[in-house]
């Protein structure tokens, strides 16, 4: 047997060959549990790549899977990618979200940049139709790819490793969204990585409610499960919010070792887990919280919530990650609890970092752990030059697995990447070689582990009838009811315009087209929002002026 | 078959009451969404559904659980999960 294939076709095809009747994924819906073999997996994506090709897709074109939960999400990722396409995913429009508004924002957006195909659901190709007929883009339904089913590998492509492989879409308008270009060299690079950093074996089993439009869910738990061939343990997202409990449900029936997961999650199972439940969570060598800033609370609450479930510090870690490496950039070493450090609050707003004792004013930062091997990690003051000993800049990063730029966008690729470094626009500091991650550079606020950017919904809401143009301003807030962050919107409004119904109306607007529920919308007196001294708005200044102070109720209460 | 429908939009409402800290509880009726109240996303949706399915002593159907657009389609969902699960 020849070496391990280091491409994401050739990997599938190997799976399928040497490993054909393993799992590679359990999926779990509506109670049913679905096994999907590796065989399974090569034989389906061989239904869709055939689909895919016989509706004109070349090596190279791109593919968008915009699918509910099921199994086809995978099937039709790898059957584009089978088809040697750039395979994507996207979120599914939310019940909620208005549909006309998703299909004129998407329609925008596909015009900029042109996938060949999209896999879609009837009823989203229903709403999509007209738009991507414009276009010149082909939909493929499941539908098509099962009159495929029995294809077999004739035509199966077998890229360079240098070449494109998928794209990770960030979250955002359609004029902020950005594809994140990944090759298979960067993928499978980084994959071994992490690999080094956690332990990984085929042992391994991973349980996710992730969505896969989302790195954390994307590359570590499926990618990471499809090149090493291990188990996953898959749940519906939507499914996993509403019953959260399903997820521990989940790791003690398939004894699941790793699980990802940001932090809002850790604080909503310590929420709404019923008082009464135990589990067996021994199995799990590491939780591993990423994709939001990770509070030292929310684990002193994890930990103690499930300290009956066979819970422990030392099973809790934190991880700094980003879809342009990839994914993993620092990991805290396992099988200890992740370091807090203590530093002093006033000091710490100033930028320097002092680190002091229990203090009255003392801030608890949790480490994000050391760089995964190959990872350079640079702290850079505002001038690009190293920031002094002590004081927070702005992590740069170089790595063997960085992104070939966003899609189509190179402007923007120029504006980040110089010189094989990537300016990340968030800010931290390295003590003691680990990475300690303490804010943003710009205006992007993380709510439930997705960025969002404070200008890009203050364009929304400046757009709508009724709102004073330039007057609406937006800023994190805390969101007491679920322990996590919020946005609060504060706006200035025309002398005849209906409150009430503006309200909603730019809470309907911000949800249709970030699928983000604002936290609250304020309407403030005309004149009452303020302004820099270069007339631009002053969020942190509203923010402290206009913020809801849930904060005065304590957490505890409220459950 | 619906438990008493009257008696579930009471729980429901105060559910929303207590869980949304609503300072006028009267502001809350069978009209009001989700955009009406600050603080109501899929997670605090959550809590609600926990503290609804508390106090009416059954599982609301994990289907419906998202799709209700308002108040007074929460309390259809959560009188029919009621009277399906009475004795």
């Amino acid at each position: 047997m020849g070496p391990t294939p280091q491409t994401l076709p050739g990997i599938i095809r190997h799976w399928s060959t040497t490993r054909g009747a393993q799992r590679f994924c359990t999926f779990l819906r509506r109670g049913t549990a679905e096994t999907i073999t590796f065989a399974d997996l090569a034989a389906r994506s061989r239904g869709y790549a055939r689909a895919l090709r016989s509706r004109g897709v070349r090596p190279g074109e791109t593919v968008i899977v915009i699918l509910p939960h099921s199994p086809h999400l995978f099937y039709a990722f790898c059957g584009a990618l089978a088809a040697g396409a750039v395979a994507s995913f996207m979120a599914f429009p939310s019940p909620k979200q208005d549909r006309a508004r998703y299909v004129a924002d998407h329609a925008k957006l596909f015009a900029r940049i042109r996938p060949r195909a999209v896999v879609t659901d009837d009823a989203s190709a229903a709403a999509l139709r007209e738009a991507l007929d414009a276009l010149g883009i082909a939909i493929v339904l499941a539908d098509e790819a099962l009159l495929h089913a029995d294809a077999d590998e004739a035509g199966a492509i077998e890229p360079d490793e240098a070449a494109i492989a998928v794209l990770q879409h960030s979250s955002g308008t359609t004029g902020l969204k950005k594809g994140v270009m990944l090759t298979h060299r960067a993928i499978f690079t980084h994959a071994r990585a992490l690999n080094a950093a956690l332990g990984i074996t085929e042992r391994d089993c991973i349980a996710s409610w992730l969505p896969l439009y989302h790195d954390m869910g994307f590359v570590a738990c499926f990618l990471g499960s499809l090149i090493n061939g291990t188990h996953l343990v898959a749940l519906d997202p939507f499914e996993w919010v509403a019953r959260p409990a399903l997820l521990f449900d989940a790791i003690e029936a398939h004894a699941a070792t790793l699980c990802w997961l940001p932090n809002f999650a850790f604080s909503h199972l310590a929420r709404t887990v019923p008082a009464q439940r135990r589990w067996n969570l021994r199995s799990v060598r590491a939780f591993i919280n990423c994709s939001e800033p990770c509070k030292p609370a929310t684990f002193a609450r994890f930990a103690e919530r499930f300290v009956d479930s066979g819970v422990t510090p030392e099973q809790l870690t934190v991880s700094y990650a980003m879809a342009e490496n990839v994914f993993g950039v620092t990991q805290t070493p396992l099988g200890a609890p992740a370091r807090v450090l203590r530093v002093d609050g006033e000091a710490f707003l100033a930028g320097r970092i002092i680190a002091c004792g229990d203090g009255e004013d003392a801030r608890a930062l949790l480490s994000c752990g050391l760089p995964l091997p190959g990872v350079e990690i640079a702290i850079r003051a505002p001038d690009g030059l190293p920031a002094a000993t002590g004081m927070v800049g702005e992590i740069h990063l170089r790595s063997p697995f960085l992104f070939s730029g966003y899609d189509k966008l190179p402007e923007r690729t120029a504006a980040v990447l110089r010189d094989g470094w990537y300016a990340s626009g968030d800010l931290g500091f390295i003590d003691d070689g680990e990475l300690f991650v303490t804010g943003r550079v710009d205006d992007m606020i993380v709510v439930n582990g997705r960025n969002y950017y404070a200008h890009e919904i203050e364009e929304l809401v400046n757009e709508l009838p009724g709102v004073v143009p330039g007057r609406a301003v937006a800023f994190a807030t805390e969101n007491a009811t679920a322990d996590a962050t919020g946005v609060t919107v504060a706006l200035e409004i025309a002398p005849d315009a209906d409150e009430r119904a503006l309200v909603r109306l730019v809470k309907e607007r911000v949800f249709d087209s970030l699928t983000l529920a604002l936290g609250s919308v304020h309407i403030v007196p005309r004149g009452a929002l303020f302004k820099t001294t270069s007339g631009k708005i002053d969020r942190e200044r509203n923010q402290r002026a206009y913020a809801p102070t849930p904060a005065a109720i304590p957490v505890e209460e409220s459950v | 078959m619906s438990a008493d429908r009257s008696a579930v939009a009471a729980i429901v409402i105060a559910a929303v009451v207590r869980t949304f800290r609503i300072a006028d509880p009267a502001s809350i009726g069978e009209h009001t969404t989700a955009q009406d109240v600050d603080g109501w996303d899929s997670l605090s949706h959550t809590m609600l559904l926990m503290e609804i399915e508390q106090d009416v002593h059954c599982e609301l159907p994990l289907d419906e659980l998202f799709l209700a657009t308002n108040v007074g389609e929460l309390i259809d969902i959560s009188a029919r999960a009621a009277g399906a699960a009475a004795p």
